[in-house]
């Protein structure tokens, strides 16, 4: 044991990340936040809303150690295998905090695809790197109210820009055409160049911006044991927890905050990150006055979730069966369902048609899932469909088989890495 | 009574490769068989599958060569199951190991076996990518690889055309003996069949309780590593390396058994998975810059001293079991062998080494079963 044990390890910096690092860190707790990106914030500082809120909890970090562009691929209890700097490593702590959010992901049709079909994060995250500039257009973005600021925000850079909603959003200039509709197809040869409404004519399009729904990233809490439930008002699997933000499964000690643990206004994931690194603290023995806080705590996050996601966490927290409505998600048979593999939904019927009624039966037989995306994008279309298929609810569908790592990982560091000697500290 | 089921002549239980083969080669001599599986038909990972021949004692590879020769007919039969005859070497990287594989290819050539002994100039020329180390080779031209998956999947289409029934996903087997024969429940369906094949040692672990039988069987987890695609590079079955067509690599050391139970610290899993990098890094350097997608740990029972295990357990109840890898290789034969046996009555030449009566303290005549003794890591 080469260095002092740390207390807590949070692992994702988004707002319930940044906000459970600088509770922990003002109670005096050892802590370390893990970052996959560079840059601090997660969704927050990409699409407009909450960047505020973020700057605030970044100034309250203080002295807590943060490792940035370091993707956690693997755990074992409370202990989390890292890649940083091109280097393997291990650390353990008293406590975990996942907080690993919830990306955006694409409902497949054909010729999504193809490059330029982004979602709206994807974008957001495009237009902060400055890789799109005024030759980047035509663009045509699918967005609902406050999203179709990303519209005026590409007008502004001089890119031609149709905006695909059902009425006009307050703020976006009348300069910008909207037309009703959804999309339907992508078409072009090596990236998009036109898009197909469902009920509409072809736009001219080299930039294909998607509003999609979010999706809590749970494979981390998935693969350290924790049992999933489908909730679709929290945005699909979220781990079962408990009112303190510690999910159930066999490891004490390890607790769920933010969009991962159901997607949730910015706030409300802030709020929940205070609470689970409460709740950390005072397992650690670090929290004074431990009930006045925790439900100080408890009453926040109610304060800023939105009234039906905070009735469906609740009801999770008290133990609530999973949802049973049989969803049944389709799309035209060509659309390739998983990117990486270019598993079409035809080939999904005739494998399920055949007797592969599990993702993992489907992944046998069609490879779909078996990317470098690891069901990332293609696993909630793939089971909304199967609920469909199967007539089964989607919560009672197998969710796949996880196994580590859960990030590419290189060969090179892992010969390098000496036997048993890599940095831990537990 | 009995007609309350549909009536099969052979329900075989387990839709591995084993039980799809043993199903196919049955369909085929007319013998309408019942496949019954309570997941979906899969042969294991969904990734190439070595079919290793030169592996095991003489009269091992005697059968597996018997296999390998069917295996390209079988794939022009049922369709494409990702089998290549790719050749297989047991690579030596010191001196101390080339004399070992050195004794171990004379032995195998005096016994008529097709395992040579490969020169280091003579390895590197079959196989160029190989390290600088390497010291010489075992070489089996029937090695190969295959989609062990795909297999039993076309084997089990393949059974159904002739005639034959699946009963797949049934989610739940129980099994009971009556008069003249078994009566079988799956999921919702029941099923009567005069005989019954258990073809899978999971399926044991379930059905030899309710029928009073029972076999040693031991418990193999073993983790591999499954690459990116890169630029084939590797053409040879090396050392459980293989390169798929498509350019992944599967990682998969012959040695990497037991890795024990649930992993308490994640330091035990960067350490398995370093000793696979490094051993596939020593071996084959082109591996070097892939990165590693997929580190599965695999788990899959098998009779207790790794062979498989064919034969008769009683009158009508027969075993054609095997683990995931020895399964691949081994099915066509087993299969044949089971179907022999059972429109024949009489078992093809060879097969007694695996009859599970080698498991009894004093053996009570060949093909006969034990009910006791089972030992469960």
């Amino acid at each position: 044991m080469t260095a002092p044990e740390r207390h807590l390890v949070i692992v994702g910096a988004g707002p319930a990340g940044l906000a459970a690092t600088g509770e922990a860190q003002a109670a005096g707790a050892r802590v370390l936040l893990i970052e996959e990106r560079p840059v601090l914030g997660g969704r927050a500082v990409l699409v407009p809303g909450a960047r505020g809120l973020t700057e605030g909890l970044m100034r309250n970090l203080g002295s807590a150690e943060v490792w940035r562009s370091t993707p956690v691929w693997g755990i074992a209890r409370r202990s989390l295998a890292v890649l940083r700097a091109q280097r393997v490593e291990t650390v353990a702590a008293a406590a975990v905090i996942l907080a690993t959010g919830a990306p955006e992901v694409l409902s497949p049709f054909p010729g999504s695809t193809l490059p330029g079909v982004l979602t709206l994060e994807a974008a957001w995250d495009a237009v902060r790197a400055g890789r799109i500039g005024a030759d980047a257009g035509p663009a045509v973005v699918v967005a609902r109210g406050e999203h179709a600021a990303l519209a005026t925000r590409l007008a502004e850079r001089g890119i031609p820009v149709t905006l695909v909603a059902p009425d006009r959003p307050n703020g976006v200039p009348s300069s910008i055409p909207v037309v009703p509709g959804a999309p339907a197809e992508a078409r072009g040869t090596g990236a998009v160049e036109q898009v197909v409404l469902d009920d509409g004519p072809a736009h001219p399009c080299r930039l294909f911006c998607i509003e999609s729904p979010r999706v809590p990233a749970v494979e981390l809490a998935r693969l350290a044991g924790c049992p999933c439930i489908y909730q679709p008002q929290l945005g699909g699997f979220v781990p079962r927890y408990d009112p303190t933000m510690a999910v159930h499964g066999p490891t004490p000690g390890l607790f769920v905050a933010g969009d991962a643990a159901g997607v949730d206004t910015p706030r409300a994931a802030a709020e929940s990150g205070r609470l689970a690194a409460r709740a950390a603290l005072r397992l650690l023995g670090l929290l004074e006055e431990p009930d006045a806080k925790m439900a100080d705590a408890r009453q926040r996050l109610a304060a800023a979730a939105a009234p039906l996601r905070h009735a469906a966490r609740e009801a999770l927290m008290l133990g609530a069966m999973p949802d049973e409505t049989i969803d049944a998600w389709t799309a035209r048979p060509e659309t390739i369902v998983c990117a990486c593999e270019g598993v079409r939904l035809e080939a999904l019927r005739e494998a399920a048609v055949a007797g592969a009624v599990t993702p993992d039966a489907l992944a046998s037989q069609t490879r779909c899932g078996l990317g470098e995306c690891r069901w990332r994008r293609c696993g909630p279309p793939v089971l909304r469909w199967l609920s469909g298929f199967l007539e089964t609810p989607v919560g009672r569908i197998p969710l796949p088989t996880l196994w580590p790592p859960l990030r590419p990982l290189p060969l090179a560091p892992l010969v390098r890495a000496e036997s048993g000697a890599e940095t831990t500290h537990d | 009574m009995i007609d309350r089921g549909r009536g099969y002549e052979v329900a075989v239980l387990g839709a591995g490769c084993v039980g799809s083969s043993v199903a196919y080669a049955l369909a085929r001599r007319r013998q309408v068989p019942v496949v019954i599986d309570v997941g979906p038909p899969d042969g294991g990972m969904p990734f190439p599958a070595a079919a290793v021949v030169q592996s095991g004692t003489a009269a091992d590879i005697r059968l597996a060569v018997r296999s390998a020769e069917r295996l390209p007919d079988l794939q022009d039969a049922v369709g494409p199951f990702g089998y290549r005859r790719t050749g297989g070497m047991t690579v030596a990287l010191t001196d101390a190991e080339a004399e070992t594989g050195r004794a171990r290819a004379a032995q195998a050539g005096a016994a008529g076996l097709p395992v040579v002994w490969l020169s280091r100039e003579e390895t590197f020329r079959r196989e160029p990518g190989l390290s600088e180390r390497v010291a010489g080779a075992v070489y089996c031209g029937y090695d190969g690889v295959a989609d062990s998956s795909a297999l039993a999947r076309r084997l089990l289409a393949a059974a159904v055309r002739f005639g034959g029934t699946a009963h797949v996903n049934c989610g739940y087997i129980g099994v009971a003996r009556q008069t003249g024969g078994f009566r079988v429940r799956a999921g919702r369906e029941e099923i009567v069949a005069r005989r019954l094949v258990i073809a899978s040692m999971d399926t044991l672990a379930v059905v030899g309780r309710q029928l009073g039988v029972d076999l040693p069987q031991r418990i193999r987890r073993r983790r591999i590593c499954v690459t990116e695609r890169v630029a084939p590079s590797l053409r040879h079955l090396v050392n459980g390396i293989r390169q798929s067509s498509s350019g992944e690599f599967v990682l998969d050391p012959p040695d990497s058994l037991d890795e024990g139970g649930s992993v308490e610290n994640v330091r035990d899993l960067v350490e398995a998975l370093r000793r696979i990098a490094t051993a596939a890094v020593r071996l084959v350097p082109a591996v070097e810059p892939a990165r590693i997608l997929h580190a599965p740990l695999w788990v899959s029972a098998e009779p207790a001293d790794g062979r498989p295990a064919v034969g008769r357990l009683e009158d009508d109840l027969y075993i054609a079991a095997a683990g995931t890898d020895q399964a691949l290789i081994h099915c066509p034969v087993i299969g044949e062998a089971v179907a022999e046996a059972i429109s024949r009555n009489r078992w093809p030449e060879g097969m007694d080494i695996w009859a599970p009566g080698r498991f009894v303290a004093a053996p009570a005549g060949a093909g006969v079963g034990v009910q006791d003794s089972t030992e469960r890591p």
